[in-house]
């Protein structure tokens, strides 16, 4: 393959999906910080609504990141980049007075329409308008950062093919950095805002937290972040694949950013249910637990014993001498319900958190003692020397041991029964919807046993010559295994028959024939064992 | 990374203090992010299994195509993997393949590639190293060495029909017009007792039969056991053209090997180069043997033979030809015929073997050579190209 034909093949299939992902996860990112400023101004005047600020941001965002890469030649604070910032300025300001007007729009028909006022009234400046110029102006700067940064990890053949010749050579490790500096350093500002909304500073104190669920767009943002991350590595991985002509496998693009997004999709929902404050406590938990484990067991008990207990009642039942008079029995007591506990119950939720966090915790110090003491081998081969010490490590050995063999069980039966599922339910599903081959008529059982008997034969040492006919091969067996000779004599007849005539064979025939085949079998396997033993 | 651990401090500090949920379940998701795309890649490279599967032997001219299969062992997806097989110079151009790709869980992805048997050897396909990272790019890649495997070409086989070399083994299956050389087992008919015939001749069925004492008439035959002696010391020929000169000695060993197995044969091979494979550097002696599997042992031989400096082929000769059996034909392939190689070869003649020398490239002295050879009963052949070799199709 020509360089020619690799560019061109990256250029196709694993260029465009990145690169326009990256734009709009910037651009959502912006719209995270926009609605971030959105809920500090809401804080601070509770009937200002802000959400506008997202969608300004986007667009915003948008403008920023397309014409970034346009005028890129343009050396700062030029007379060009003076001309060609100033005339985007003016056209972003006009825009930005459009949108929130567009915005408030609806808003305002409604109120205006029934009072007969003015509905298409319009203010030039107000503080909406100041208030999204501002956090337009951040935006703007933000996004022209990241725009500059990605421009350079895009893929630009004539930069990479200079770059293949040594000249220019990009650090986009740097770039990444600078990339993952600007993410965190917004990201930390946000946490700022964030902690900020929760502050009372009238009264300097802490306040409840909302539950708006707003609050979760700081997880956005940095979510978003990471997959941007994920996939400016892979930009720069891609460069650098390019520059030293590796081909790339059409369909890498497209899965890295599917499985980087499942996987951190995963990890922020482990993040969410994992508990925040202290819920409940191990022992709790395990109590509950144990609850829920004997309540199991209680119960397939009673599933397991419940057929026994009817059947003891009946044969009592019946074994019962004559009715006799007797005192009328004590009046069956209701069942009591047990005494209401005080404590609340716990909620469900609690319970998960708690047990995912515990279950993590337990993992990550099992995990660090046991590579704690894999690294110091020599301390617990001293102390296996002590004798208390070295009966504990036994016994920690063989609780281990014990711990693994129950699992590798378990799993064998899980798999068992999972297979057995499997197999039951197509079973069916091949009996309900059967298109494959007929059952087997008696005829053909009878042949297919023969030639499964002559297989078998063949791998246990009596094997059968082409050119021996049925009744040739039948002697040879007789020879060499006389007890069966009446069960030779039997299947070699029988399958001439099915095989060679036009009788009818019936099914018994048939079942008969697998009767002998297995004592032939049988017989062949202890011919066999002797013929072994036999042997020096 | 690392330069945002104050951050991710920070982090824990501000929610501890602030007691805001939102701000642990970030550090909760960075931490789990970076741990879990470091475990990610540490598993994803130790799951990968490979299989390299091509025919391990091809003759001079053919194309090999390498399957290279690679699997994931795991459930857990590998996101990249980039595979990098080295390849000799002499049967790929460029002397690579690489590729990067993904392997999904219990995926596995073959890709083929060729290598041209252009000249003969015992080469390398590999190794292959496998090298993968995390998504994000935080820690370093990491990579993994594979195995080596190994492709023989065979040297350039020309057919020779005809070659004429001396033997004088009774009982083979080669015929012969001197009669002294009768095989027992090669009846062509009867004829008539005449005084002086063996008693052991007689058929004694077609006498009764006739009424007259016939005799049996049998075929004369040979058999042509052969040894070759490559010599594939450097200095045994012409300096300009050394490099060539040797290649030939091995095409003409290869085709004559070749010729004596398709007579049904045995041949055997000495030789005084290095076998790659052979560790202790002991110059190489395949005794004679028959038959299509021995050709390829011999030809695997001469196929991975290289030249070397150390042993002149006359003291070879002198150790390796006391073990052949009477009869055989011992085939010298050399560069040139020094005083110390015709001793060798007259003290051959006299143990009762044939001698035969195949003198490859340009040899000095060569109508001296032919006179003493003449005086010694040593037949001498002179192959200067391969297409000399032409002579004998």
């Amino acid at each position: 393959m020509t360089a020619d034909s690799h560019a061109h093949r990256v250029t196709k299939q694993n260029r465009s999906l990145p690169d326009t992902i990256c734009i709009l996860l910037v651009c959502s990112m912006m719209g995270c910080v926009a609605l971030s400023i959105a809920q500090v101004g809401a804080r601070l005047d509770s009937s200002w609504n802000g959400s506008y600020l997202a969608g300004l941001a986007v667009l915003v965002s948008l403008e920023a990141l397309l014409t970034t890469r346009l005028f890129t030649d343009y050396p700062f604070l030029s007379p060009e980049w003076m001309l060609y910032r100033g005339v985007e300025w003016v056209v972003l300001l006009i825009g930005m007075r459009l949108f929130i007007y567009a915005w408030h729009l609806p808003g305002q028909l409604l109120r205006n329409l029934p009072a007969g006022g003015n509905p298409f009234s319009f203010e030039f400046i107000n503080l909406d308008v100041v208030v999204g110029v501002v956090t337009g102006l951040v935006i703007w700067v933000l996004s022209t950062q990241y725009g500059s940064a990605l421009f350079l990890l895009e893929y630009d053949p004539d930069r990479l093919d200079t770059e293949r010749e040594g000249i220019g050579m990009l650090d986009r490790w740097q770039v990444r950095k600078q990339i993952m500096a600007l993410i965190f350093t917004v990201g930390g500002l946000m946490i700022v805002l964030t902690a900020f909304q929760r502050v009372d500073l009238t009264e300097f104190r802490l306040r409840e937290p909302a539950a708006d669920p707003r609050r979760w767009i700081l997880l956005v943002y940095f979510l978003l972040g990471l997959i941007l991350l994920g996939i400016t590595n892979f930009s720069a991985l891609r460069s650098r694949w390019y520059i030293q002509k590796v081909p790339l496998a059409s369909n890498l693009s497209r899965r890295w950013i599917v499985f980087s997004a499942i996987l951190l999709s995963l990890i922020s929902v482990m993040a969410i249910l994992l508990p925040t404050r202290y819920a409940v406590d191990i022992l709790a938990l395990i109590n509950i637990l144990i609850s829920i484990l004997a309540a199991i067991l209680g119960f397939l008990y009673l599933l397991l014993l419940s057929p026994l207990l009817y059947l003891f009642n009946q044969l009592f039942r019946l074994l019962r001498p004559s009715p006799v008079e007797s005192e009328p029995a004590n009046p069956f007591l209701p069942f009591m319900p047990p005494p209401a506990s005080n404590e609340p119950p716990i909620p469900w939720l609690d319970f998960l958190r708690s047990a995912l966090f515990w279950v993590l915790l337990i993992g990550v110090i099992s995990f660090s003692l046991y590579h704690y003491l894999d690294q110091r081998k020599g301390w617990v081969d001293g102390l296996r020397k002590v004798s208390v010490a070295g009966w504990l490590i036994n016994l920690w050995n063989w609780f281990l041991q014990g711990i693994k063999k129950a699992n590798r069980q378990f799993t064998a039966i899980l798999v068992e029964a999972a297979q057995k599922t499997v197999g039951y339910i197509q079973s069916r599903r091949s009996k309900r919807f059967s298109i494959g081959p007929a059952p087997m008529t008696p005829k053909d059982r009878v042949i297919h046993t023969y030639q499964s008997m002559v297989q078998y034969n063949q791998d246990t040492g009596v094997p059968r010559q082409s050119h021996q006919t049925p009744q040739e091969y039948g002697r040879i067996l007789q020879e060499a295994i006389p007890d069966i000779k009446l069960d030779i004599d039997a299947i070699t007849g029988t399958f001439m028959e099915a095989r060679y005539s036009q009788h009818a064979i019936t099914p018994e025939q048939a079942n008969r024939a697998v009767d002998w085949v297995e004592n032939i079998r049988s017989a062949v396997d202890e011919w066999m064992k002797r013929t072994n033993k036999d042997t020096p | 990374m690392q330069d945002y651990l104050p951050l991710l401090i920070l982090l824990t500090i501000i929610a501890a203090l602030l007691q805001e949920d939102s701000i642990l379940v970030v550090f909760y998701l960075i931490a789990g992010t970076y741990i879990a795309a470091r475990i990610w890649s540490q598993r994803s490279l130790d799951s990968i299994r490979y299989d390299r599967s091509y025919p391990s032997r091809a003759y001079l001219g053919e194309t090999v195509q390498v399957k290279l299969s690679l699997t994931n062992s795991r459930r857990l997806p590998t996101l990249w993997l980039q595979v990098h097989e080295s390849l000799p110079l002499a049967l790929a151009t460029p002397n690579f393949f690489r590729q990067v790709f993904h392997l999904g869980p219990h995926e596995k992805v073959s890709y083929e590639y060729p290598l041209h048997a252009l000249k003969r050897g015992y080469y390398p396909v590999g190794p292959l190293f496998l090298r993968t990272g995390d998504f994000l790019g935080l820690s370093q890649e990491m990579e993994r060495q594979g195995s080596t495997d190994f492709l023989t070409v065979y040297p350039k086989i020309v057919p020779i029909t005809h070659l004429g070399l001396p033997t004088h083994t009774p009982f083979g299956n080669l015929k012969h017009h001197q009669p002294v050389f009768e095989d027992p087992s090669r009846i062509t008919g009867k004829r008539d007792y005449q005084s002086g015939d063996s008693l052991r001749h007689i058929d004694w069925k077609a006498s009764a039969t006739s009424g007259q004492l016939k005799v049996k008439k049998y075929e004369p035959s040979i058999s042509l056991e052969s040894c070759i002696f490559l010599d594939l010391n450097p200095r045994a020929y012409d300096l300009k053209t050394r490099f060539d000169a040797t290649e030939l000695a091995i095409v003409i060993s290869a085709s004559v090997a070749n010729w004596i197995t398709s007579r049904k044969q045995a041949v055997g091979l000495s030789t005084n180069g290095i076998d790659p494979i052979n560790n202790d550097r002991v110059p190489v002696l395949i005794p004679p043997r028959k038959g299509r599997g021995h050709l390829m042992h011999v030809l695997d031989v001469l196929a991975r033979i290289q030249a070397n400096d150390g042993h002149p082929i006359h003291h070879q000769l002198n150790v390796d030809a006391s073990t052949l059996p009477w009869g055989t034909t011992v085939v010298l392939v050399t560069g040139q015929l020094d005083d110390s190689l015709f001793d060798q070869l007259f003290q051959i003649r006299r143990r009762g073997l044939n001698a035969a020398v195949i003198l490859a490239g340009k040899a000095a002295n060569l109508e001296d050579a032919r006179r003493r050879a003449v005086h010694s009963g040593i037949e001498i052949y002179q192959v200067m190209y391969e297409s000399d070799l032409d002579q004998w199709q």
